[in-house]
């Protein structure tokens, strides 16, 4: 769901490694939340898009702190982050083509858990066959 | 099958950088071929 300015509250620097205030104010990027079903106003995790007219480029995601370390809440967050990323991508007719940038540590995650290849260097890309493979696990029918 | 394997310990983020033109020339590139 798309980030409003009613998430204000719930996006300062504080609580977050990055600065989702100014994403949020980048227009030619839209900033969605992941929540639960039964705590729909508790923000789990966030990404920002843009949309490149011929692919999905996945600019920021984070997930919450109480996401991250060894005791966190809930796994998954990324990938249903990632999996929705990969559904804008299809709606848009772009195959499901996500690009982005890895950490250098986390490469090999990434081409392990999203199925993504390197291009050049940190930048990778997630292909449509490894994309759909994200949107079956993560959102059901 | 099941949701992707995500390690406790391990925190995944992603920051990505504007990519240069060429780069974005050669991606599009890489594209057109799969």
């Amino acid at each position: 769901m798309q980030v409003t300015d009613r998430d204000k509250s719930q996006l300062k620097k504080s609580l977050w490694q990055f600065n989702w205030i100014k994403e949020l104010n980048d227009k030619s990027k839209c900033v969605c939340r992941l929540t639960t079903v039964n705590k729909p106003t508790i923000i789990q995790g966030l990404i920002s898009i843009e949309d490149l007219n011929d692919r999905i480029f996945m600019h920021l995601i984070e997930s919450a702190k109480f996401n991250n370390g060894k005791n966190k809440m809930y796994l998954g967050v990324f990938g249903n982050l990632v999996a929705y990323a990969r559904m804008v991508s299809v709606d848009q007719g772009y195959d499901g083509f996500l690009a982005f940038d890895a950490k250098t540590e986390l490469i090999k995650h990434y081409e392990d858990s999203l199925g993504a290849t390197d291009f050049r260097g940190l930048k990778m890309f997630i292909k449509p066959v490894a994309a759909s493979k994200l949107i079956s696990q993560y959102f059901k029918s | 099958m099941g949701p992707i394997r995500e390690l406790r310990n391990i925190d995944f983020t992603v920051k990505s950088e504007p990519w240069t033109e060429q780069e974005l020339v050669d991606f599009r590139i890489l594209m057109a071929t799969i």
